[in-house]
């Protein structure tokens, strides 16, 4: 099956959002200090909360306007490579408490943050699988 | 932030997204292995970035790590697809993709510290 190709319009409501998506996360995290890593993990809760709500309203969106907030500002704001890499420094400088609450709070609060937003959308399971 | 940093953050992240993108439409089916495939690719390119780049280069950390790898990777759609998943009746799937995400996640940026310095 080929897969659907993406337009010039496309492309560019993705990179747009990459782009903001982008510059507030690491705007947002010029705003912390501290030893605990504190922005990646409000980052990533944010705007997971943010796509499930967007997801959760889709039909409302036009293909422009999810390719635009979803997979371009949602996709790009949210990161799991700085999560990831500062998961491990906090494991290699000794701070495991840290580095396990680092790891688990975000995925935890954004997994119960997506099913309270879709439920309370969209109480059928099985019906959003697209 | 200096204005040049904000233009290489901008536009690494816009080039991250649309590879991220591009990288979901050639990779679709039942499992969401592209999304996988960005965060692992994507841990490693950060690790090994982070750990080779001199700390003055702050034009290439933002352009190659603020920018593409924050934006390549993505934590929001790893999240809305385990829920996803998992309400499509598919429940071992959902734990298999979560767990196997934070495993090889780690796995890459410790690989790409490792394997660099």
């Amino acid at each position: 099956m080929q897969p659907p190709r993406l337009s010039l319009r496309d492309c560019l409501a993705i990179g747009l959002g990459g782009m903001l998506g982008s510059l507030l996360r690491s705007w947002i995290g010029t705003g912390f200090e501290g030893s605990f890593p504190i922005a990646t993990l409000l980052v990533n809760i944010l705007g997971t909360a943010a796509l499930g709500i967007l997801h959760a309203s889709r039909h409302r969106l036009d293909p422009g306007g999810r390719y635009l907030y979803m997979v371009g500002f949602c996709g790009s704001f949210t990161t799991v490579s700085l999560f990831s890499l500062e998961t491990l420094s906090l494991l290699r400088e000794g701070h495991l408490a840290p580095a396990l609450v680092h790891l688990g709070l975000p995925v935890l609060v954004s997994l119960l943050l997506v099913i309270w937003i879709i439920t309370k959308v969209d109480p059928r399971p099985g019906k959003d699988a697209s | 932030m200096s204005l040049l940093t904000a233009i290489a953050i901008g536009l690494g992240g816009a080039v991250g997204a649309l590879a991220r993108a591009l990288v979901g439409r050639l990779l679709s089916g039942p499992f969401p292995i592209a999304t996988l495939l960005v965060n692992v690719l994507g841990c490693f390119l950060l690790a090994a970035f982070t750990a080779t780049l001199p700390a003055d280069s702050t034009f290439t950390h933002a352009l190659l790590g603020s920018g593409f790898c924050g934006a390549f990777t993505t934590f929001s759609t790893f999240i809305l697809e385990t829920v996803l998943l998992f309400r499509s009746g598919q429940p071992r799937r959902a734990v298999a993709y979560l767990f196997l995400t934070l495993f090889l996640c780690s796995l890459a940026s410790w690989l790409g510290i490792s394997l660099v310095t």
